[in-house]
């Protein structure tokens, strides 16, 4: 919604005629939001507005401003409790204000002991007193008891929390009643309630620039503010009626001075800025309205969702034409023709091979490549009748990676050969676990050592372990910045896309294989399009030099958003 | 039983990986709800399997002591440090005379993590330094025409990025072109452009192979072709 100039300059007229009179007002021009549009912002769950404009007129240096909401009296109903939800919150309350009544005191008047106890304690130590260790055992028994107090205190209010909280809703009985009663209070103040952008230096708020997400890459007006309004500001009654405390009250909680509430989805708010420049009155510019919709798809991720079904398209379509015909090529890769030869080796050494996950958990992608070679290997290991050792950091990691070398062993009819103790848990920490790997290296000196999955700042000192410990070592990660360590000490090494790939290389299934075919058009579309783009940017600037304008700007864009 | 050790898993697999991909593209509260759902699964499957880590651990070096295998001695230092921290956690206990700087009232367990185990920590990355020497050494030795051209730009990236580079860049003759002033031996703008043009290009193309190999391998694995992680192989 764009404002009228003659809206603009009737407010600018009115604004001036509200100012005091003064040298400073009389003579400098008002600030005032010009060229405004109030919008629902798109790809969201509906609870905010935008607002851009830009300054008509000069910002004084401490100028502040708030965006106000003009809120209708029905959004009340959004957080009026039915008569079964208020039955059930008096209930819980009653209950927990009956538990916590003998509590209270007597967490007071620990903590009050603890304090106490802590001041003599810092005397003492001050003073070097003989009698501080005592001091110190009297403070720690004191502290322990408050801090009893407060977990009982704490429980009886997880209780509540619990209770209060209906099954699949987002806010609690209590937060509900409590939004109620702040916003029936401040709407018999005002129907205008302060926004998110409370108080703020117009300076600091964000250009239309900023938020490619909702205004493209290359926006019209990119020096415009840009305000996005997600919620409103709601006063406690007690501060209205002057009567607030902020002492915990009987349900051991603090209330708040004011709530931020969001903004309620499908309801149209009326906005406004209030300007508040250095000793003169307020500016009220109005600014229009717009509704907060609810969007039910994120229309900036169109792009992306057009490529993913595409993707998934060439990728479930070459996986067909596999089955057909199996027999496909696919270049060779040093790094996993060499796994035979590395497991060969360990067998014929006698000594384990050694086949770490990296250190990310299931969900990462890394992962799971490495625990699908993992289940290849363990098939080869079984085939040669060697040892494998997996020392894990991950617990589900962990339980993942038993079951797939179970299942390789039994599926080369071995179950006898596997040793559930071989595949164990070290330890969650970083540092902690690379000792404890770099240890079984350098004591069991595995002849065979894999590297597979996600690493950081310890590949260099695994690998480097790995080296000096005379074993043939392959790596595979999607961790860019540890490629080079791995490149610099393995033997061989899996560079990103490769590690995604062994699965398939090792099992020559024909469905794998063809998703790697598939992989490779999607690649190749990916090259096109980039060729593309080149050669409108240097026909553009051919066809200019020559004379020509033509636009490519549109066929550029469309390249650039797929 | 084999539909919940075959089927099962792969319609698990899909229906969430179908619902957690459309969410991606729906804004609402209800998607971020579900997400929320699944990443509580998550935290409480995780919590079970930290149990189970704990067992696998205790598993893993009794048998090692109890079969004498080599470097058993550390399981036994293993199994006493964890049966320590463990205790001092379950229990408040304050040892004077065992307090930090500011840290007395967080009982023996944060003392010994603050004052015993970060320190570890921090050694172990510390040596981090001297295994890079080691490995730079040993990528360095010019053996191959690949590994020449490897210490090469290493050598220059280097003085490129030291105080001694720019200084040299100063002092070298200068000549112009089309009005700029040029260094005949500008190792710090020779270290960027390798940054910023080749080693860009490389890294940018491995990403791009990255990013098709992560869509691909969650088709795989949404649709059932990839089936290794649940053990049951093809």
């Amino acid at each position: 919604m764009r404002t009228k100039w003659w809206l603009v300059g009737l407010s600018l007229v009115f604004a001036l005629g509200l100012a005091p009179p003064g040298p400073q007002t009389a003579l400098a021009l008002a600030p005032y939001p010009s060229e405004v549009t109030v919008f629902d912002i798109p790809n969201d769950d509906g609870t905010n507005l935008g607002v851009t404009w830009h300054w008509f007129g000069a910002l004084e240096p401490e100028t502040k401003i708030t965006i106000e909401v003009e809120v209708a009296g029905d959004i009340l109903d959004q957080f009026k409790l039915t008569p079964s939800e208020q039955q059930r919150l008096d209930a819980a309350r009653s209950e927990l204000a009956q538990a916590l009544a003998p509590l209270i005191p007597e967490r007071d008047a620990a903590q009050q002991d603890a304090d106490a106890a802590n001041d003599a304690l810092q005397l003492g130590k001050a003073n070097k007193a003989p009698d501080t260790p005592e001091l110190l055992r009297d403070y720690m028994r004191k502290q322990s008891k408050l801090d009893s107090l407060n977990a009982r205190i704490e429980y009886f209010r997880l209780v509540f929390a619990s209770r209060t909280r209906a099954r699949g809703m987002t806010k609690d009985l209590d937060q509900k009643s409590r939004f109620f009663e702040f916003l029936q209070a401040s709407l018999a103040q005002s129907s205008w309630l302060p926004s998110n952008v409370h108080d703020v230096d117009p300076a600091t708020l964000d250009k239309i620039k900023d938020h490619p997400e909702i205004f493209g890459q290359k926006p019209e007006h990119e020096d415009w503010s840009f305000a996005a309004l997600d919620k409103m500001l709601a006063t406690n009654p007690a501060v209205i009626a002057g009567t607030y405390s902020d002492k915990p009250d009987q349900y051991a909680s603090t209330t708040p001075r004011t709530l931020d509430v969001e903004l309620q989805k499908n309801h149209v708010y009326n906005v406004r800025m209030v300007i508040q420049q250095p000793e003169a009155r307020p500016i009220i510019a109005e600014l229009g309205g717009a509704e907060a919709r609810v969007n039910y798809f994120s229309v900036r991720l169109l792009n992306n969702f057009v490529f993913a079904v595409l993707f998934a398209i060439v990728i479930l379509a070459a996986v067909m034409i596999a089955r057909r015909n199996p027999n496909l090529f696919i270049r060779r890769i040093q790094g996993l023709e060499a796994v035979d030869e590395a497991i060969g080796r360990a067998t014929e050494m006698g000594k384990p091979v050694l086949y770490l996950c990296g250190l990310d958990t299931i969900a990462s992608l890394s992962t799971l490549a490495a625990i699908n070679v993992l289940g290849r290997v363990a098939r080869r290991v079984a085939d040669y009748d060697s040892d494998l050792v997996v020392p894990c950091r991950d617990p589900v990691v962990l339980t993942v990676a038993q079951e797939v070398v179970r299942e390789g062993y039994v599926d080369r009819g071995r179950p006898d050969a596997y040793r559930e103790d071989k595949i164990f848990f070290v330890t969650d920490d970083q540092f902690a676990y690379t000792a404890a790997t770099c240890g079984i290296m350098m004591r069991e000196k595995p002849a065979a050592n894999f590297f597979m999955g996600g690493y950081y700042a310890e590949s260099l000192l695994l690998a480097e372990t790995g080296a000096a410990s005379g074993a043939i070592q392959i790596a595979g990660t999607d961790s860019l910045p540890q490629l080079p360590f791995f490149i610099t000490t393995c033997d061989y090494t899996l560079i990103g896309e490769e590690l995604f790939a062994a699965s398939a290389y090792l099992s020559r299934e024909p469905m794998l294989l063809g998703s790697l075919k598939g992989q490779d058009v999607g690649k190749a579309l990916i090259m096109l399009l980039i060729l593309v783009q080149s050669l409108l940017f240097v026909a553009e600037i051919i066809l200019k030099k020559m004379g020509y304008d033509v636009p490519l700007d549109f066929l550029k864009m469309m390249v650039h958003a797929l | 039983m084999l539909f919940f050790k075959r089927q099962w898993p792969i319609i698990v697999a899909f229906s969430a990986g179908i619902v957690m991909w459309a969410r991606y593209y729906i804004p609402t509260e209800q998607s971020r709800t579900i997400q929320d759902v699944f990443t509580n699964w998550d935290r409480i499957i995780a919590g079970f399997a930290a149990a189970l880590a704990v067992l696998s651990m205790l598993h893993h070096h009794y048998t090692k002591v109890r079969r004498k295998r080599p470097g058993f001695a550390f399981s036994y230092i293993t199994l006493g440090s964890f049966a320590v921290m463990a205790l001092a956690g379950f229990l408040p206990w304050h040892l004077p005379g065992f307090t930090g700087v500011q840290r007395e009232s967080e009982g023996l367990h944060m003392w010994m993590f603050n004052w015993m185990f970060v320190p570890m920590q921090a050694t172990m990355f510390s040596v981090l330094a001297f295994f890079i020497a080691s490995a730079a050494f040993r990528a360095f030795r010019a053996r191959t025409a690949e590994a020449t051209a490897l210490l090469v730009t290493a050598c220059l990236m280097m003085i490129g990025r030291v105080p001694v580079g720019e200084w040299i860049a100063q002092k070298a003759t200068h000549f112009t072109v089309m009005g700029n002033s040029y260094s005949a031996l500008d190792f710090p703008a020779l270290a960027s452009w390798l940054l910023n043009v080749p080693n860009a290009a490389v890294f940018r193309g491995i990403l791009l192979g990255l990013i098709l190999s992560y869509v691909a391998i969650a088709i795989r694995i949404i649709f059932g072709i990839e089936r290794t992680y649940m053990g049951g192989g093809d």
